[in-house]
């Protein structure tokens, strides 16, 4: 007997042979290649066959849905060939969703008719051919399905297919494509069976991660969460193997190819198909002082909370372990879900208390968990925050807080709620102890426990570590360059630059504390005296001036307000954030006057020049004051409405979070999803992971600049450009091609909603009527005009024109959806109802009704809930649509000789005089107003990143253009889409000021008469 | 959609197979013009928002004309910030008639074209003739 023939090229010969492949536009695919998607389809076909490979690759168009549809790609295959030697069963899609919110035809009917139900009625359909194919046992027709390693192991795909990887709680969200690719590997066993006496085989391959269209947005945000992302060369050598002589003894086989990846998941790692674990976390020093954390129930992204102090050296080593609740005692391992070790030493110093050497790492450190010896795979991170309390009596090792995982909390962690209790054991000064005096503004107290601790004035905050000397000037320094890195200059109206000059505006009251009057005044501080003979102190540091004297703290304050009137603490609290917020909004007080507070907290204001007190805010224009102009009354009243609303002031304790800067979206969007709206109401302290740097505004502030430079990336598909010009954002119909888009739409609402709440700005610009969807407005053709002008023309004619016999239409329109074309009734029967001219008015509603709400209704509806769970709906309601915008945006200097430089003029020269008048109004005009005559004329405060020269209008760049048209005694006139002003040629520039105020003024956009 | 009303003499339009987004359409060369005897294809696409959205027109037939360049592409106002939704596709085919007849070269896609047609006529007529021959006939 002869030994058999074992070459490779006997073994893997395929030559000879016809295949069709579902789903072969993109991703993994060969050759009679099937799609619906026609134009890839050809591409790929194109790129095949020019790749020289022996063959030929023919592409088909067709979308498969069901038997009908496998029947017809089956005809067209038995029309060009008698045998079809391989099947390459390969068209899929996922699909995902709240359990809630559970589409029933997407979901389910649709996935499981493609990803199952096709694969059936195709191998069915070709049965005729594969038959004619199939040669004997030693060389049958192939059959192989595409399925998945998630048809076996439901999270091997976890970043892809859902968030439980530290992205968001996956407790209620559900991913069916999994059970559909385990009822394909099912149906691969039985069809093996049923074509076993055929000599057909029937395999099925378990891909993991591959690229293709249906995976790219999850592998686009989860990169670095693959080891190895599978390549064509991976898939081809399976699929080569199994349509090869020497795969002809394998039928019924589920072969995953995966690169290993059906091992790992995100998060900590789930080890119960079913059952989410209650995870706590132990935390000893070197086996010793153990202290346990509660559990928290049903989640892989746990926050404890919790503070533990503990007493370490250098060489100590803190262990953090993670355990589930509901396996501890009864689990082998105890549940065990990682660990992390670390030794002091390696991220603080910790010296003996008094020597001065206590520098500490107040930070959140993230780390890694690591296995146990038993080696059970685990995943995920473990944030900690360690900071130093170094006792008074202490000789030994000073004690160290661990607080373990997440962030801190004012209330119930290491930072001591404000005590009035501030007199020191040794009779020292508040600001200064036995190492000498504290930086300027920085006030040493004692807790309830005996605990020295460390209050910052400057910065609100409280610290358990001495400041040295020159930390504030250092922070001050930091705070400086973060904000010369971000939109130093945007503001709202009446953030003045420079702080006035003398312009008390804190409130005091005789005190009776402990400071000491002789002590030296901070750096940078200097007392001075009314003409009245009343000390006041300057900050030359902030250039601000204060009646309080800057040695002494809130504490003696509070104290001495008296124990009579209730809550004195809080109109204290209240006073200060209502003076900090006012300052921010409407800069400082005039010289002599001063705010204070009632002891039913209700602010008034003290004019200490003639005496008198008033509730009425003398910063606030009265009503009287004609000279002042209306938009701006109202914007600055609304925006002290506004910030005076409790619902909107920041509630007391800091939000720390941590972010990558190269994964920046997805990390912020864990962190900020993870939170109740209640956590984001407090002072949000950003750390860009890895930086050194503490957030005093100038990092969140780049944190939400960067944000909105991610989540508003036409990339991402979430948001797309407007039709008009290149730089409006509108929220993208199709976004639903990502299955979590509406997560995404709620996250990005908060990030809007905290943005305003906390005083930052995004850089992103919205159509007008993204704004008034967001206050609810009624949305008129008008808006069209920012999101399509063309259509905006068109429809605009035919209201103004007879359209009977013209134009043949009914209560419908078309859409659109990558590739497909969906017929839409604009109302019920609408396919049957003619557009005429009675009825034309309503088919102009429905249509710009549709084309900008309906179709993005979903997205809207999730983003507003973001939105609104920080800044409450009727609050923002006091805002009209321009308003919001400056709100969100801020308002931006504006460069008027890059302006004046690139703008264009029709019927003017430059040099004419009403040209010269312009340019003299806006010269004198302030920021807020430049930017409302941008409004005006542009549609949109925003200036392109690269200035005027890059404007542009609805057909491409568009200047700046100034047209010499109408009559002297009207108003001029915007086109938005032309970035064209048509402006009267006024004689005189009191004219032209007032005639251009009042138009920027009353009107809201084009074409005031 | 509307030839069938008011079907013009000197062009055809009609759907490429059985999809209604995308025609196929002729125009004879008018006899007063260089391109005169040359028959001249397009490829007509309607978007979804048709007709309040102008229809995607090109030449699929090389031509020399100062406002249709050599991938086909051309530039008539009507076609872009100037359409209206009561212009039917005869009616755009009559004014690519009209193009033909009366080239617009203070508004050029191809300057050189344009160029010629200003300053040296009869060789711009020659070309177009030469061209009509090769291409159109």
């Amino acid at each position: 007997m002869s030994l058999p023939d074992l070459s490779i090229q006997s073994l893997y010969d395929v030559k000879g042979k016809v295949a069709l492949v579902t789903g072969g536009a993109t991703g993994i695919g060969f050759i009679y290649i099937a799609s619906r998607k026609l134009k890839a389809v050809q591409q790929a076909a194109d790129e095949l066959n020019s790749k020289g490979y022996s063959g030929q690759c023919i592409p088909l168009q067709a979308d498969l849905a069901g038997k009908m549809d496998a029947d017809k790609l089956a005809a067209l295959i038995a029309e060009k060939e008698s045998k079809l030697h391989f099947l390459f069963n390969n068209a899929g899609m996922s699909w995902g969703n709240l359990l809630t919110d559970f589409d029933e035809a997407n979901g389910w009917d649709r996935l499981f008719a493609l990803n199952v139900k096709v694969v059936f009625y195709l191998s069915v359909a070709l049965l005729p051919l594969l038959d004619a194919a199939s040669n004997g046992r030693d060389d049958p027709a192939r059959i192989i399905n595409i399925s998945s390693v998630a048809g076996s192991a439901p999270k091997a795909e976890t970043p892809l297919s859902d968030n439980g990887a530290g992205t968001w709680p996956c407790d209620y969200l559900l991913t069916i494509d999994n059970a559909s690719k385990a009822a394909v590997n099912h149906l691969t066993r039985s069809l093996a069976i049923t074509f076993a006496n055929r000599n057909i085989t029937v395999n099925a391959i378990a891909p993991g991660v591959f690229p293709s269209k249906m995976t790219a947005f999850g592998i686009k945000h989860n990169k670095d969460k693959f080891a190895k992302i599978g390549t064509a060369r991976d898939m081809a050598g399976l699929a080569l193997f199994l349509c090869s002589p020497a795969s002809v003894h394998i039928t019924g086989a589920v072969i995953p190819i995966d690169g290993g990846k059906v091992v790992s998941a995100n998060g900590l790692y789930k080890r119960d198909v079913f059952r989410l674990p209650d995870p706590f976390a132990v935390v000893t020093i070197d086996g010793e002082q153990t202290h346990s954390t509660s559990s928290v129930k049903k989640t892989l992204n746990p926050y404890w909370n919790e503070t533990f102090d503990l007493n370490v050296k250098n060489s100590s080593i803190l262990t953090v372990q993670i355990f589930d609740q509901r396996k501890w005692k009864k689990d082998r391992n105890q549940g065990f879900l990682g660990v992390i070790n670390v030794t002091i030493g390696q991220i603080m110093d910790v010296g003996v208390a008094g020597d001065g050497m206590i520098i500490v790492n107040q930070e959140m450190i993230k780390m890694d968990l690591k296995k146990s010896n038993s080696g059970d795979t685990v995943t995920g991170s473990l944030d900690i925050r360690i900071s130093t309390s170094p006792a008074l009596d202490q000789v030994g090792p000073s004690s160290s807080t661990a607080n373990a995982p997440r962030t801190e909390n004012n209330t119930n962690s290491n930072k001591p709620a404000p005590v009035t209790n501030s007199s020191s054991a040794n009779g020292l000064s508040s600001v200064e102890d036995e190492l000498g005096p504290l930086p300027a503004g920085w006030e040493r107290r004692v807790d309830h426990l005996g605990r020295t601790y460390y209050v910052d004035h400057n910065t609100r905050s409280t610290t358990w570590n001495r400041p040295r000397l020159n930390a504030s000037s250092e922070q001050t320094a930091l705070q400086e360059r973060e904000r010369a890195r971000f939109l130093n200059n945007r503001r709202l109206p009446g953030e003045t630059e420079v702080a006035a000059a003398p312009a008390p505006s804190t409130t005091t009251s005789s005190a009776n504390d402990s400071f000491n009057p002789l002590a030296p005044l901070p750096a940078g501080f200097e007392m001075r005296h009314t003409p009245e003979g009343r000390p006041y102190f300057v900050d030359h540091n902030t250039r601000t001036t204060t009646w309080s004297d800057p040695r002494r703290g809130l504490a003696g304050r509070n104290a001495a307000a008296g124990a009579a009137t209730l809550g004195s603490a809080q109109t204290a609290t209240q006073l200060a954030i209502a003076q900090q917020q006012s300052q921010a909004t409407l800069g400082p007080l005039p010289s002599g006057w001063e705010m204070r507070c009632t002891n039913t907290g209700r602010i008034y204001f003290v004019d200490h020049t003639s005496k008198i007190t008033t509730w009425d805010d003398p910063r606030l224009p009265s009503a009287v004051d004609e000279s002042v102009p209306q938009y701006k009354r109202d914007f600055r009243r609304k925006l002290v409405y506004f910030r005076s609303q409790a619902s909107i002031r920041p509630i007391a304790g800091q939000l720390h979070i941590v972010v990558r800067r190269d994964n920046l979206f997805e990390d912020a969007f864990s962190e900020i999803m993870r939170y109740p709206p209640n956590e984001l109401k407090k002072r949000l302290m950003i750390k860009f992971q890895g930086e050194e740097g503490l957030d005093y505004g100038g990092l969140s502030r780049e944190f939400f600049f960067l944000l909105s430079h991610e989540m508003f990336n036409p990339f991402y598909g979430l948001f797309e450009y407007s039709a008009h010009d290149n730089y409006t954002l509108q929220i993208n119909p199709h976004s639903d091609i990502n299955p979590e888009h509406l997560r995404y739409f709620k996250f990005i609402g908060r990030v809007v909603g905290l943005a305003i709440f906390h005083q930052r700005y995004l850089d992103a610009w919205f159509v007008t009527a993204f704004y008034k969807m967001l206050l609810q407005k009624k949305i008129t053709l008008k808006d069209m005009e920012s999101v399509d002008a063309d259509l905006f023309r068109s429809l605009n004619w035919t209201l103004e024109n007879p359209i009977e016999g013209v134009l043949d239409l009914t209560f419908t329109t078309d859409d659109q959806r990558f590739g497909e074309l969906v017929t839409v009734e604009l109302k019920p029967d609408g396919a049957n109802i003619p557009v005429t001219d009675e009825n034309k008015e309503e088919y102009v509603q429905l249509l710009t009704e549709w084309r900008i709400c309906t179709r993005v209704k979903e997205q809207r509806d999730a983003f507003a809930e973001g939105f609104y769970e920080l800044i409450p709906r009727e609050l923002v309601n006091v805002f009209d649509e321009r308003e919001l915008e400056l709100l969100i945006g801020g308002i931006s200097d504006v460069d008027v000789d890059d302006w004046k430089k690139n703008t264009e003029y029709r019927g003017y020269k430059e040099d004419d005089e009403p040209v010269q008048l312009f340019w003299k109004a806006v010269q004198e005009w302030d920021s807020e107003k430049k930017s409302r005559l941008l409004q005006f004329v542009t549609g949109t405060s925003r200036i392109p990143v690269n200035g005027f020269k890059d404007l542009q209008g609805s057909d491409g760049p568009r200047k700046f253009t100034i047209e010499k048209t109408g009559e002297t005694n009207a108003l001029p006139k915007a086109h938005t889409c032309f970035n064209r002003l048509d402006l009267p040629p006024y004689k005189n520039f009191a004219t032209l000021s007032q005639k251009l105020t009042l138009a920027i003024e009353e009107t809201m956009g084009f074409a005031q008469e | 959609m509307d030839l069938g009303r008011d079907p013009p003499s000197s062009c055809s339009a009609g759907p490429v197979g059985d999809d209604l987004f995308h025609w196929q359409a002729t125009i004879m060369g008018p006899s007063d013009s260089p391109y005169a005897g040359g028959v001249f294809f397009l490829s007509i696409h309607f978007p979804t928002d048709y007709p309040f959205k102008p229809p995607k027109l090109q030449f699929t037939t090389r031509i020399y004309h100062p406002n249709i360049n050599s991938n086909g592409a051309i530039c008539l106002d009507i076609l872009k910030d100037q359409w209206s939704p009561a212009l039917t596709i005869s009616k755009v085919l009559l004014s690519l008639c009209s193009l033909l007849c009366d080239p617009n070269p203070d508004d050029p896609l191809v300057p050189e074209i344009a160029h010629l047609f200003k300053t040296d006529r009869a060789k711009y007529d020659n070309t177009a003739r030469e061209w009509t021959r090769k291409y159109g006939m």
